[in-house]
């Protein structure tokens, strides 16, 4: 729990107000710490400390910007964590949903807070220490459980476009192509062969059709310290899909930073492929898969022109937009045409 | 002008990294002065190379449009293409003329691209061939150094 500290009055007033008619259960409700935290650049998150009759809590709230990173519905962030918790996959528990602007100014939800850990930031070469295999281990198992669940008849199921196994991959496809055409500020070649590439050469139609976190990654979840994932978090951008959208970004080159041996960096690719076949009772095609992972370094470029484009022309000046927009940005333009290069046969020199 | 603008915004930045944020250190703002020393720091680099790389990429582009101009079969984008492999000497070398002029270039060689490589004749492979190896070296240059998160950068 963090100290009593209140950053914003005015919005702690509103929190208890709502909380105390939203969980009328916790008697004599009061907010005792209110701090804005860094939980990425599509919401603004605040961790809470509520002290009740029940004795004193944490909340997250995760409240809509004026404009984020990328454009998402919060009903599908918290269906997606109703529906995993208790999944044995570690998510917080999600208290409530408020779709209108009028209690704090912007729709939010609030979610348990998990005290225990902290995420890594995904550009720090070695971040976990001797804790890097144990933590791969679990990355990749938890990828498989995610992939494993039946979407049918879930919460996340019913607030989520439709998709069937055949058109899974052009409607990802067409999604990121329209981002990047809506955003760009300067005329994008390398994604845009690429985008010919992969509609030229579509992928088999999915085995299955899963739950797709849609940014499971290095820095989305929290570990703590000891080689243990307490939370795998940010799922503004869940959705149903192929199982290996989830599995591809994860080990997009980027997060490697350079390891080719190793999946995300982390594990040698055979124990991280075994490891997440078993989870998600899929199997693996090499072939398949292949078409995915260039499909996540162009999801990637629409991430990050996406960031750039609300970073130049919103009232969104988080810097990490900004870096978004170039480094990584600049980082998978140079994946891409590396990736292109050998396709096409040719040397990197 | 003395001193160099990178050294300058290198400079800065290296306060705003080194002193600010770990003076804000737990607070959310502390995360954002980190981030912008970093960015400062990219853009230090990038200023000093910045008209360099855009006057080669277009001349290696108009390099390329020339060498394309026999191998394309439409002949408004064999016109198209005739027209830009002219050299012409920009009105200034601002950054800003420069991107004008780049993106110009930048989206004809997408055109070409998309024309050429459903193409199947030697040259047109040798053209498709020459893009790739255009855009590898232009990924390549416009690459930002990682840098060097110590202490580790709050996500």
């Amino acid at each position: 729990m963090t100290e009593d500290l209140i950053e914003d009055a005015e919005l702690a007033a509103k929190v208890e107000v709502y909380l105390a008619a939203a969980m009328p259960e916790k008697r004599s409700l009061k907010v005792k710490g209110l701090k804005r935290i860094h939980g990425g650049a599509s919401r603004q998150t605040y961790s809470i400390d509520v002290l009740s009759a029940d004795g004193l809590e944490g909340l997250i709230l995760r409240r809509d910007p004026e404009a984020s990173l990328i454009d998402t519905e919060r009903e599908v962030e918290f269906a997606a964590y109703q529906t995993v918790h208790g999944r044995d996959i570690p998510v917080p528990k999600p208290y409530v949903l408020e779709k209108s602007a009028e209690p704090l100014g912007a729709p939010f939800f609030m979610m348990e807070r998990i005290e225990t850990g902290e995420a890594a930031n995904p550009f720090q070469p070695g971040v976990f220490g001797e804790h890097q295999s144990t933590i791969g281990q679990q990355v990749f198992e938890y990828l498989g459980r995610i992939a494993r669940i039946d979407p049918a008849g879930t919460p996340f199921e019913s607030v989520v476009p439709k998709v069937t196994p055949k058109n899974a991959w052009s409607v990802a496809l067409d999604y990121w192509d329209n981002e990047i055409q809506k955003h760009m500020i300067e005329p994008q070649p390398i994604v845009a062969a690429v985008i010919r590439h992969l509609r030229n050469n579509p992928p088999p139609p999915a085995q299955k059709l899963s739950i797709v976190h849609g940014d499971f990654r290095v820095g989305n979840f929290l570990h703590d310290g000891e080689g243990i994932i307490t939370a795998v978090l940010d799922w503004e951008m869940a959705h149903l899909g192929d199982p290996y959208e989830d599995l591809a970004w994860a080990t997009d080159p980027l997060w490697a930073l350079g390891d080719q041996e190793n999946a995300a960096g982390l594990i040698p690719w055979a124990e991280a492929i075994s490891t997440w076949e078993k989870a998600s009772e899929c199997t693996f095609d090499k072939d398949a898969f292949a078409w995915w992972s260039l499909f996540s370094s162009v999801k990637g470029m629409g991430i990050w022109i996406t960031s750039q484009h609300t970073y130049l022309n919103s009232a969104n000046s988080d810097p990490i937009l900004a870096w978004s927009g170039w480094f990584t940005k600049a980082a998978h333009n140079l994946i891409l045409s590396m990736r292109m290069a050998e396709l096409k046969g040719l040397s990197p020199s | 002008m003395r001193p160099d603008i990178p050294e300058i915004l290198a400079k800065a930045s290296e306060t705003l990294s080194a002193e600010v944020a770990p003076a804000l250190e737990g607070q959310y703002k502390g995360g954002h002065a980190a981030m912008i020393g970093l960015i400062g720091g990219m853009a230090a680099a990038a200023f000093e190379n910045a008209v360099d790389i855009r006057l080669k990429e277009i001349a290696a582009m108009r390099s390329i449009f020339q060498e394309a101009e026999s191998v394309v079969t439409e002949p408004p984008l064999a016109s198209r293409l005739s027209r830009a492999s002219v050299h012409v000497h920009p009105k200034d070398h601002k950054v800003s003329t420069l991107n004008e002029i780049h993106d110009g270039l930048t989206t004809l060689l997408i055109d070409l691209h998309a024309h050429i490589e459903v193409q199947t004749s030697p040259g047109a492979k040798a053209i498709d061939q020459q893009i790739w190896r255009y855009l590898l070296s232009s990924a390549g240059e416009r690459m930002p150094p990682l840098p060097n998160f110590e202490p580790p950068l709050e996500e």
